[in-house]
């Protein structure tokens, strides 16, 4: 597709629809080399002038429309993958499962990961709970070590779905409005996570809750629910941004 | 006018085409777009180059492999059928085979009386 214009027009209209910069160079490699061989063969069956005049009003024609060419290439494209062919499934169903499953797996491997510092202290260094003294002795390390684990709980989960997501809408050139979607559907039950804890005075007597806080009053909804949606969709919106500038760098 | 880049009656026809042609021999782009106008007559005409969109897609799914070659003294990408292509190859068969017979007993009113058509 040597033909400048119509090439030009093809490119942009990859890139404008999010395809990636390898997939384009292929395409536009091949259809280079279709467009030398139709040249080819005209110009073995018809004069130099015609042939110039089959460059600049016949190419359209044969190989199709840019617009047209580059939507059937982004159809194609997405057709490739499940995530590419069911976005509704991806960007609109998955989210809150995909979250809910992240959650748990982060859960479990907190405590897993407890457990198994507990285990190797005792079993390996020889620490018993008598040598670590009283939980008393010890609030600002607890407090330090719960609101980290909060954070890690109600920050990482949802960030990491979004960031998955965003990843997968660039690779499979979707639409950008399906990881918009996908990030609010995410920061509305980001919103409702709440993190509650207390310090331990005495051995086993601290505690660590993690659930979600529905309320129903107009203070909950401004104080609690709204800030930490807006925080929550602001980060996603971000990395819908910052997925967008990356595909248009490497383009 | 420009051809529409893949008419609406012609989904999933170019696959069956592609695979069934490159089931005889490995293909460039080209060539392959030649080798339908011919086979079927100059009938079936649609936008050059909405064939790679689907050459990359069968590629990818492992129906198809390519490989750059040198063609003519010119250096291209020749697509042949892969194991997994040929399974899908019997199977579009199949299911166009099935869709021809029901259109061809409803165009021919096998049991709802005779053909408007004669």
């Amino acid at each position: 597709m040597a033909n400048r214009p119509s090439r030009d027009a093809l490119l942009a209209e990859l890139a404008r629809r999010g395809l990636p910069p390898a997939y384009i160079e292929r395409l536009l490699g091949e259809l280079d080399d279709h467009y030398n061989d139709l040249l080819e063969e005209r110009s073995s069956s018809m004069g130099a002038a015609r042939k110039l005049d089959f460059e600049a009003n016949d190419l359209q024609e044969c190989l199709g429309e840019p617009t047209q060419l580059a939507i059937f290439a982004a159809e194609q494209f997405r057709a490739r993958s499940f995530w590419g062919r069911h976005p509704i499934v991806t960007f609109v169903l998955g989210p809150v499962p995909f979250l809910l499953a992240c959650w748990i797996a982060t859960l479990l491997g907190i405590t897993w990961i407890g457990m198994g510092l507990v285990y190797v202290t005792e079993h390996w260094f020889g620490f018993s709970q008598a040598n670590w003294g009283e939980p008393k002795d010890h609030l600002w390390s607890q407090a330090i070590m719960m609101v980290a684990v909060s954070w890690f709980v109600i920050v990482i989960p949802p960030l990491s779905i979004a960031m998955l997501l965003c990843r997968t809408a660039r690779r499979n050139a979707v639409d950008w409005r399906w990881p918009i979607a996908a990030c609010t559907l995410l920061a509305i039950v980001a919103g409702f996570v709440m993190v509650s804890f207390h310090v331990a005075l005495a051995p086993n007597e601290g505690q660590f809750m993690v659930g979600f806080n529905f309320g129903s009053s107009v203070q909950w909804l401004f104080i609690t629910y709204l800030p930490k949606f807006a925080a929550a969709m602001f980060i996603g919106l971000l990395l819908v941004k910052r997925s967008q500038q990356k595909l248009k760098l490497a383009t | 006018m420009a051809k529409q880049t893949n008419p609406d009656f012609l989904n999933g026809v170019p696959e069956l085409l592609i695979l069934q042609l490159l089931a005889r021999r490995a293909m460039y782009g080209y060539e392959l777009v030649r080798a339908i106008e011919e086979s079927s007559g100059q009938v079936l005409e649609f936008g050059e180059g909405c064939i790679y969109p689907i050459l990359h897609r069968l590629e990818s799914d492992g129906d198809l492999a390519s490989r750059r070659d040198t063609v003519g003294g010119r250096s291209r990408v020749v697509y042949r059928l892969t194991a997994s292509g040929k399974k899908r190859l019997q199977a579009r068969v199949a299911a166009w085979r099935s869709i021809v017979g029901a259109v061809d007993q409803v165009l021919q009113g096998a049991k709802h009386g005779k053909s408007a058509v004669s």
